[in-house]
């Protein structure tokens, strides 16, 4: 048996307990975790209400560090850019990094919003024109 | 590093190590030690920040946040990997992760999760928690975590949860006042009885962190001062116990050193009041 065999096994070992256990468990964290961040029902015996407080929480935090990790994005869009990330979060759940949430976004924007003010910058910020210029570096971590 | 126990390092007080504040933090005085975020650093290439602060006999201490040692999978071996080698890079005399799930069913939730408190969830935690214990090189302490929402299932509070992985694995514990008044505002948690159950003597260290109330519901937002009703927390704590390390976290919104450092005397305060009571 490999080595990562050996650790794999480790978590059951035989153990019927441990394998009910993790099924079951599996099972309700997949659910609540849907219900937050992918727009599922809310599971059995869970507050409704404190369940929407704890999704509101996690699409806050999501639209925070993406204007954290493009700071330029934000500023683009302005007073545009919560009402925009709500929509935009609610309909697409997150499932690359920030820099790529952050791209995905602004075509979304771009792709939903016809008639804005923000519409040239944000083109350029995702396309660049003119490569030849030397591009600004961001102060990205 | 003196040990007070059980092999407890004596930290003393500390603050959390971000990049945006670490020339802040490195002319902080009296600073005893550090937390590092884990995921952000990389073994291979510590921040040249952090050397200059070890080379000053401050400990770094690697926070991990992304383990989810709460989920129903089997930790991730490559996660626990890097977090030893951090650990190793900084000479870390232990390593923090939170009671919490962080994903399942194929999605990130992107934060921490409180985990169902039940009596079959304390089965896998416990083993979570024995493998992560073998594959890190130091020991493990575990952070209450804030929550929103509360499961169906608890039949246990966090604080009797807790005493049982201290009792079937021997983790230790990072107590969170912060946590526990985020809990207290919008659970209801009775933070007296809460602290009556924590077995006292497993307590690595404790955070100290600022938050929001608005609309009767507190968020912990690590991007404000740190107010009267968490540091009432940690003196209701140190009334208890001397905790052996206490740090405080800012994440956002930065303020000036001065104020930085304003918050971390009053910490000092709170403990120094305790040693004046005993």
């Amino acid at each position: 048996m490999s080595e990562q065999d050996e650790y794999l096994r480790r978590g059951e070992g035989g153990d019927a307990e441990l394998v009910v256990a993790r099924a079951g468990l599996a099972h309700r964290q997949a659910a609540l975790v849907a219900a937050l961040v992918d727009g599922g029902p809310v599971p059995e015996g869970f507050d409704p209400a404190q369940v929407r407080i704890q999704a509101e929480g996690l699409a806050a935090k999501r639209r925070d560090t993406v204007a954290r990790v493009a700071p330029e994005l934000a500023a683009i869009l302005g007073e545009a850019y919560h009402p925009l990330f709500r929509r935009y979060a609610a309909q697409h759940r997150q499932t690359g990094g920030y820099r790529a949430d952050a791209r995905a976004f602004a075509e979304w924007a771009l792709a939903h919003e016809a008639a804005t003010p923000w519409r040239g910058a944000l083109g350029q910020w995702l396309r660049p024109a003119d490569e030849r210029r030397p591009r600004r570096r961001w102060g990205i971590r | 590093m003196k040990s007070v126990g059980s092999g407890t390092p004596r930290l003393g007080v500390g603050i959390g190590w971000r990049s945006e504040i670490d020339t802040a933090v490195e002319r902080l005085p009296d600073l005893d030690w550090v937390e590092v975020v884990a995921e952000n650093i990389c073994a291979g290439h510590l921040p040249e920040s952090l050397h200059a602060l070890r080379a000053r006999g401050v400990t770094v201490v690697p926070h991990g946040v992304s383990l989810g040692l709460g989920g129903a999978e089997l930790p991730d071996r490559g996660r626990l990997a890097r977090l030893a080698e951090v650990a190793e890079a900084v000479a870390a005399p232990l390593v923090t992760e939170h009671l919490a799930f962080v994903r399942a069913g194929g999605l990130e939730a992107g934060h921490l999760l409180p985990v169902p408190r039940s009596r079959e969830s304390l089965v896998v935690i416990a083993e979570n928690i024995r493998i992560a214990q073998q594959e890190l090189p130091v020991p493990l302490a575990l952070e209450n975590v804030a929550a929103h929402l509360r499961w169906p299932e608890d039949e246990l509070t966090e604080g009797q949860f807790l005493a049982e992985l201290v009792e079937r694995t021997g983790v230790r514990l990072l107590i969170d006042v912060a946590n526990l008044h985020t809990n207290r505002v919008n659970l209801g948690l009775d933070v007296t009885a809460e602290l009556d159950r924590l077995p006292l003597e497993a307590i690595a260290y404790v955070h100290v962190a600022g938050g929001v109330e608005r609309d009767g519901v507190w968020h912990d937002t690590h991007a404000h001062p740190v107010g009267a009703p968490v540091l009432e927390v940690l003196a209701e704590l140190c009334a208890r116990t001397d905790p052996p390390g206490v740090l405080l976290e800012r994440d956002e919104n930065f303020p000036p050193p001065a104020e930085l450092a304003g918050e971390l005397a009053e910490i000092r305060r709170v403990l120094e009041r305790r040693v004046q009571h005993v």
